[in-house]
């Protein structure tokens, strides 16, 4: 579905990212994971044209799409979480729902989805009229997805959607995130800091250092890795240290 | 003597919140100052005199006047702004300067250096209201800008489009990835600033009965002063500050000393700045 060959992009004269090259079938969930600086975002920023690429391919269904800007390409079907969740905070709850669906004209079939987001996340039913800048973390994480969810896209990039949440409301994100690949086969890239919790969700996940692929697979497989469990899955600390 | 000068402070001060409107909606949506503004509305008065002069129609000129302000607008964001985005913020601030320099010298030679007078007369019937002298003319000018403002407050609160602007204004990235269109939003803020620039040069050519190449170098200057004094970026601070500003300066020139009337004007921005430095309604964080 989503096909990423041998992408470069530069900020000014530092190249944030070397020749990454990933690829999303439908219906499935891909992790990348990677320290800070990685260049995670940046590959995600890409794809949904908020930044350009210097050189390298980004196919969406064997359509080009590296050129195109973002309003285009979400159109297309790519919609992006950004990091940080980037609401318009000064705006209600059901303002930013309704920016969300800004590219759809058909307004009777989005209130309809207001109703499914609503039932998605039900807290944000109740803070309808509040504004989205008074919300909880977990809120305007819920939110911000639901607003992305409104354009309906086909294929969600997640980033970061467990910073600065507590556990008990990152697993029920988690939840959710699991619930929208399994009920609507929305096929999601999903960048994480916490690989713990990434690579239980994920199908297949990569590893990003420095700008660069450096390990991928299913993630069952990576799991066991001991490179990955040593530097991302805090585990064999001990056999180090001894 | 003070409720003649508050109605004349209103006038004036309803034309500086017009003109402080199209500053601080670009302002805010874009972090530049558009000096161009005041000649916006020099473009827009002059239109309207030398349509009515041809045609005859008060409306067709009005509309005329407000059309080539916003063709103009656009123009303006299209040719001095947009191929400088991303740069540093004194570097469109500099073209805004060249485009306002532009602009009156080429008034000057299109419409000539002298004052024209306004080609339609009015004699506008006055009534009083507690001893103050008040004019239909005024009475006009104060309800059509309410009328103005109302709509544009209506448009940005309760449209699509209108909410488009304020999300691109709050965070330009997040409104491209819920697939807004930037520079869309980009061209409506001029196009918008620039009509209401254009109608103030229209009410103040009729008002004043005459139109020159620099007519709009001072209610630029004052209307970016109530933007400024208001609150830059916010939209009821430039209605605020407009007011403000037009009613100072006019006590000031009542009571005070009328050949110090502009002077006013700034003093009150000093003031308003050294003791809100955010202006009136300015966020503070």
């Amino acid at each position: 579905m989503l096909q990423v060959r041998n992408l470069h992009i530069y900020y000014g004269q530092i190249q944030a990212v070397k020749g990454a090259s990933l690829h999303v079938k439908p219906g499935e969930i891909v992790a990348l994971i990677g320290g800070n600086g990685a260049g995670k975002s940046t590959i995600l920023r890409a794809i949904s044209g908020i930044v350009k690429s210097t050189s390298g391919s980004i196919l969406l269904s064997d359509t080009e799409i590296s050129s195109l800007p973002p309003e285009r390409i979400l159109k297309n079907g790519i919609g992006h979480v950004p990091e940080g969740r980037r609401l318009f905070r000064g705006l209600t709850v059901h303002d930013n729902l309704m920016l969300g669906a800004y590219s759809r004209n058909d307004s009777a079939r989005i209130k309809n989805d207001i109703e499914t987001m609503e039932l998605l996340f039900p807290i944000l039913g109740k803070r309808r009229k509040q504004l989205a800048g008074t919300l909880s973390g977990g809120e305007q994480q819920m939110l911000a997805m639901a607003r992305t969810l409104m354009a309906r896209p086909r294929m969600l990039l997640l980033d970061e959607p467990s910073m600065g949440l507590a556990p008990i409301i990152t697993s029920q994100i988690y939840e959710k995130i699991g619930l929208l690949n399994k009920n609507e086969g929305l096929s999601i890239l999903l960048v994480e800091q916490n690989a713990k919790l990434a690579l239980k969700l994920a199908h297949r996940g990569y590893v990003i250092e420095t700008g660069r692929v450096v390990m991928e697979g299913p993630t069952s497989e990576l799991r066991e890795s001991n490179e990955i469990q040593r530097a991302y899955l805090g585990k064999g600390y001990r056999e180090v240290w001894e | 003597m003070l409720i003649q000068q508050l109605i004349n402070g209103l006038v004036s001060g309803c034309v500086y919140a017009l003109v402080a409107l199209g500053y601080t909606m670009i302002f805010g949506i874009l972090g530049i100052v558009n000096f161009a503004q005041g000649e916006i509305y020099m473009f827009g008065a002059f239109t309207a005199v030398l349509t009515l002069a041809a045609t005859g129609n008060i409306w067709l000129a009005s509309a005329a006047g407000i059309a080539v302000a916003c063709v103009l607008g656009v123009l303006l964001e299209r040719i001095a702004f947009r191929p400088l985005r991303g740069m540093h913020p004194l570097i469109p601030l500099i073209s805004a300067i060249g485009a306002s320099i532009f602009l009156s010298s080429l008034a000057r030679l299109l419409f000539g250096p002298e004052d024209r007078a306004f080609p339609f007369e009015f004699h506008p019937s006055s009534f009083y209201f507690y001893g103050a002298q008040i004019n239909q003319l005024q009475l006009a000018i104060i309800a059509v800008s309410v009328g103005l403002m109302a709509i544009l407050t209506l448009f940005l609160n309760m449209t699509k489009h209108g909410k488009a602007i304020i999300a691109v204004a709050m965070d330009s990235d997040a409104a491209r990835l819920s697939g807004i269109n930037v520079n869309r939003a980009y061209e409506i803020t001029f196009l918008l600033g620039s009509a209401l620039s254009g109608a103030a040069g229209i009410m103040m050519a009729i008002y004043y009965n005459s139109t020159s190449p620099s007519m709009g170098l001072l209610p630029g200057l004052k209307g970016f002063s109530a933007a400024i004094l208001g609150g830059v970026g916010s939209i009821p601070g430039a209605i605020i500050g407009g007011l403000v500003l037009g009613i100072a300066e006019n006590l000031g020139a009542a009571y005070i000393s009328s050949s110090f009337k502009d002077a006013f004007a700034f003093i009150a921005l000093v003031l308003v700045l050294i003791l809100l430095p955010r202006g009136i309604m300015g966020s503070r964080k």
